[in-house]
């Protein structure tokens, strides 16, 4: 199995017949990036998911896909209202305490499930990046060096 | 064209067993023709590790490089087994439904179409038998014997093993070799040197793991460099894939032709038991090659799938199955991995994957009061924790400033460890053809039915016995827990027409001829009586298939 049918595979039991009365798919949407950069922000060495375009080819894969697709709309939904007003109104600590819910919350329900396959969608898209790799031990690619001994 | 021409014989399929059959019998002077039914892969456009996003590429991608399984009865997971559930610190437990059905993930049957067969994907350990696998029935009262000893193969052992090129120290406890492995160990990696060292201190001890990838130069083929990513598809040649190793030198010979995108859809049967001619779709269209030998060599899947699509009026069962065994005696592979992080640990993610093994158990009767042995090997490389994007999924969670901070304090310091099993194959198990759904060729797709008895779930457990203990006599704290117990997903399949002395009881003699048609053969997995205790099958699919080649040349 490919690593995005993997994805549809985590996505699809929870999806099937769920239909929850709030669903508001278009105003969500204008988070994501906000959203991924919550998870992977610029600091000193890296630039953040945004910078790298992870949004845009995360919105791609995702909308390839009607579960996918489906599964980010609710997900997206529940983070505008969670806080109660829209996310990107509320102040850094309400919605790092809504992000730090969603990553402890039951794999499931919409919250937990919508940010592990984000979560997981993105750091795939993000390390598949050259610029993401500063900071770590690793050649841009496997080859053509190599890693000759000694290792250590 | 080549295939207007009658050889001397046809080999169906070009992995292991089909490479090694073929080399065999053109460096004896027989004029062969290999049909393949996948495509040649290229490394410089097939093989993704030059790329920044290598590790977001799975392979194969190549069209046509997967044939499509359906999957029958795997199995139901029992709520008493769910100590053997998969998890992980990112992912947690997926809880199953228990007393729901085992399902096949990670591409389920894991093999590759393709010129030099799934080999073209193995890590490439090369592993002799222990000789007590051979004695499996007389050792523990389960499964079957083999119709030869460990003594009758060890000069093919060596002959392969040569001719491949093998890197390592020795061949492992009990499994005496008449010559040395012609070129000296790699060197060991970081994770391997901490189990090493963990085994010495539990009384368990680790060994350099015997690879087919070259040390040094070999075979006209480059040293290793250690991009870690043999599964992948070797770039430089280094791994003795069968399309670098076995079958250049066989098409040096000037007596091998290879068609591939030719898939074999049926065997013919002419006069006297004799089959006369294979049916071949090359190019869109269908060809009869007319053959006086045929070695059927399609793994042990796609090998059963021929011949019981071959059925006719005469063999309405398929052909060579007088003994009803085609399909029968399925063996997935048995396995367990436990990984996690060691703090201080640096550079894990380099080195050559698979590089050091604990034979301990691989012998048959090893556990008391069960049937099968297994193997630990470390598999920090080969299980995908090199690259950032297997740490970020599977043992690092969280998100933010902190977890960027993590990623790259304990990126390298990753180990783990995994346990191969024996399976006993048992009457569920089988290969048989879905009675409704058809390939483009219109041949019926291959159903897997594959149970684990509760011989295997116990070997599970032991298995996870062995891994957790090395591990945390190490300091290594375990992150991840990955099994087949939950998930059917198998890189080692066999015993789907295997070998025996009694025709009522096995489809090839200890030879690989078919009991029923004297001119047809079976050099592949599928002859495996048993699966022997965690080995790698892959040097003993060669060595078999090389003895094959001496017996047809016999007559
Ligand atoms: C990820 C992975 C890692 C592995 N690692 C190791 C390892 O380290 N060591 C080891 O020993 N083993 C390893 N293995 C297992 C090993 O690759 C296989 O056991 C071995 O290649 C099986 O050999 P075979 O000849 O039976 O079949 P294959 O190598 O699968 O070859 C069968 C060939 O037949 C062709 N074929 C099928 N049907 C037809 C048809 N109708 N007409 C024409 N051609 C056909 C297929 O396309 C294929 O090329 C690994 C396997 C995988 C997937
Ligand atoms: S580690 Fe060595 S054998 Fe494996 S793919 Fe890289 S170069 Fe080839």
């Amino acid at each position: 199995m490919k690593r995005r049918e993997a994805l549809v595979a985590m996505a699809a039991p929870l999806l099937v017949g769920f239909q929850p009365a709030a669903a508001q798919p278009t105003v969500a949407r204008g988070i994501l990036a906000h959203f991924l950069d919550l998870i992977i922000p610029a600091d000193d060495v890296t630039p953040s998911a945004s910078a790298l375009g992870v949004h845009t080819e995360l919105e791609d894969a995702v909308r390839s896909h009607a579960l996918l697709s489906q599964l980010f709309d609710y997900g997206l939904s529940w983070l505008d209202q969670a806080g109660g007003r829209s996310f990107l109104s509320l102040s850094p600590e309400t919605q790092q305490a809504i992000l730090v819910h969603a990553a402890q919350a039951d794999f499931n329900q919409i919250p937990g499930r919508f940010f592990a396959v984000a979560r997981l969608l993105a750091t795939e898209i993000y390390f598949s990046k050259s610029e993401a790799i500063a900071g770590l031990p690793l050649n841009k690619a496997p080859q053509p060096d190599g890693y000759l001994p000694p290792w250590s | 064209m080549e295939l207007s021409r009658t050889p001397d014989v046809v080999v169906i399929g070009s992995g292991a067993g089909g490479a090694s059959v073929a080399w065999g019998l053109v460096s004896q002077g027989a004029e062969v023709l290999l049909l393949e039914a996948g495509p040649r892969f290229d490394p410089s456009v097939d093989y993704p590790q030059d790329r920044p996003d290598w590790e977001r590429r799975a392979f194969p991608q190549k069209p046509g490089s997967r044939t499509r399984v359906l999957y029958g009865d795997l199995g139901i997971l029992n709520a008493d087994d769910r100590d053997l559930m998969r998890w992980s610190k990112v992912a947690g437990r997926d809880v199953p439904v228990l007393g729901s059905a085992r399902v096949a993930s990670g591409g389920g049957y894991s093999h590759v179409m393709g010129v030099g067969g799934s080999t073209l994907h193995f890590v490439g350990e090369a592993h002799r038998l222990h000789p007590d696998a051979f004695r499996l029935h007389s050792l523990t009262d389960a499964g079957v014997d083999w119709p030869m000893s460990y003594q009758a193969l060890e000069p093919y052992y060596s002959k392969i093993e040569h001719a491949i090129g093998m890197a390592g120290t020795d061949a492992g406890p009990g499994r005496a070799q008449s010559r040395d492995f012609p070129m000296p160990a790699h060197p060991l990696s970081p994770g391997a040197r901490v189990l090493a060292e963990a085994g010495r201190k539990i009384g368990r001890p680790w060994s350099v793991n015997p690879r087919a990838v070259n040390s040094r130069v070999y075979d006209e083929r480059p040293a290793c460099n250690y991009c870690g990513q043999c599964s992948r598809g070797c770039p430089l040649g280094d791994k003795a894939s069968m399309d670098v190793s076995l079958l250049r030198r066989a098409m040096d010979s000037g007596r091998l032709t290879i068609v591939s995108e030719a898939q074999v859809t049926r065997l013919l049967l002419g006069k006297q038991g004799v089959i006369s001619a294979v049916e071949v779709v090359s190019q869109g269209q269908k060809h009869r090659v007319e053959t006086p030998q045929v070695v059927l060599a399609a793994g042990a899947v796609n090998s059963p799938r021929l011949l019981l699509a071959s059925a006719n009026a005469e063999q309405p069962d398929g052909i060579a199955n007088g003994s009803g065994q085609v399909g029968r005696n399925f063996m997935e592979t048995l396995w367990w991995n436990s990984a996690g992080l060691l703090p201080g640990l640096r550079n894990s993610h380099m080195g050559l994957p698979a590089d050091a093994t604990d034979w301990g158990m691989a012998h048959p009767a090893s556990v008391p009061g069960l049937a099968g042995g297994y193997k630990l090997t470390h598999t920090t490389l080969d299980t995908g924790l090199n690259g950032p994007i297997g740490y970020a999924a599977r043992l690092l969670p969280g998100f933010g400033a902190e977890w960027k901070a993590q990623m790259r304090a304990r990126f390298g310091s990753a180990v783990s460890v995994g346990a191969v099993g024996q399976v006993i194959a048992d009457e569920r198990s089988k290969v048989s053809l879905d009675p409704e759904q058809v390939d483009a060729f219109g041949m019926a797709l291959p159903r897997i039915d594959s149970v684990l008895t509760d011989n295997s779930l116990a070997l599970l457990r032991e298995m996870a016995r062995g891994c957790r203990e090395v591990l945390s006599r190490a300091g290594v704290e375990i992150a991840e827990e990955t099994s087949n117990w939950d998930a059917f997903q198998s890189t080692h399949v066999f015993g789907t027409a295997r070998m025996g002395l009694d025709s009522a009881e096995a489809v090839v003699d200890g030879q690989g001829r078919s009991f029923d048609h004297p001119n047809l053969w079976i050099a592949d997995a599928s002859v495996f009586p048993s699966s022997g205790a965690g080995e790698a099958p892959s040097l003993t699919i060669m060595a078999l298939a090389a003895r094959t080649a001496d017996a047809i040349l016999a007559g």
